[in-house]
């Protein structure tokens, strides 16, 4: 929960693929995975994404442009998405109405700002992602 | 232990001096495509082949007694590859191995697929209220 990867840091090496699991009762387990958005990793996006009931793509406000490319990932697959905004410490100094101009974001895409880091943050991106999956039409 | 043949390696394997070719008689591929990093994998704890006769494993190398091991319970591939610190592609093989032997199942992922209707909405609502009490 609380590597949600993909935010860049200039002190550490970006991993290429992190996965974690939730249980979220007994019988009912949530499998994670995580991978950085940056081009050299986009091979392993396809691999990802095979049973994948949705994604959540973490953004920072500053550099929203960087995640263009995986915002056009899943809509070109047609696969639910959030976007889940990274300001640290909770400090954004853009509204979301322009966050969402700047992503060129559908407006049915759920979208959340916030500190990554958080484990609520994670935890109600992932909540966000699943209501937006039932609110999904049926076939 | 022997680090003389790590010293140049990065990352995958770099803890062990046996190469991943060796473990896997020198495949690189698996002979099916259908394990998915979510498939789920159950060791067989009796395994018996058609006729009823217990199944005697053929030459199984240590990395597959860890994986039937590892898998007495429920255990997806990436889980897998990720505790025995190999690359995803050589537990594929071993895995292939085992499934082929009678001595694991696997179990493809739950359909998702958008064409089918989306997710079963019972099992989004469980998600979602399990996701709640974290």
């Amino acid at each position: 929960m609380d590597d949600l990867a993909g935010v860049d840091q200039k002190t550490t090496t970006t991993v290429a693929l992190d996965f974690g699991r939730i249980t979220v009762s007994p019988e009912l387990v949530v499998y994670l995975f995580g991978t950085p958005g940056q081009e050299r990793f986009w091979f392993m996006w396809n691999d990802l994404v095979n049973g994948a009931l949705g994604g959540v793509v973490i953004a920072d406000t500053r550099r929203l442009e960087t995640s263009f490319a995986s915002i056009d990932f899943f809509e070109s697959r047609g696969i639910p998405f959030v976007v889940a905004i990274n300001c640290f410490h909770g400090v954004n100094t853009r509204t979301d109405e322009e966050i969402r101009a700047a992503l060129d974001l559908d407006p049915h895409v759920p979208m959340m700002v916030g500190d990554v880091r958080e484990r609520t943050f994670g935890r109600d991106a992932l909540l966000a992602l699943v209501d937006h999956l039932m609110a999904l039409p049926v076939g | 232990m022997n680090r003389y043949w790590d010293e140049d390696e990065e990352d995958d394997g770099a803890d062990s001096m046996v190469r991943p070719y060796t473990i896997t008689a020198g495949r690189t591929a698996p002979e099916r495509d259908d394990f998915t990093l979510i498939t789920l994998l159950t060791a067989v704890p009796e395994p018996v082949d058609a006729y009823g006769t217990p199944i005697r494993p053929g030459r199984l190398q240590p990395e597959h007694r860890l994986i039937l091991a590892r898998c007495r319970t429920p255990a997806a591939v990436a889980e897998v590859a990720a505790d025995l610190d190999l690359p995803v592609s050589v537990t594929k093989i071993l895995l292939g191995d085992l499934v082929e032997q009678g001595l694991l199942t696997a179990r493809a992922p739950i359909s998702v697929a958008r064409a089918a209707g989306g997710a079963d909405r019972g099992l989004l609502a469980a998600v979602r209220e399990g996701l709640r009490r974290l």
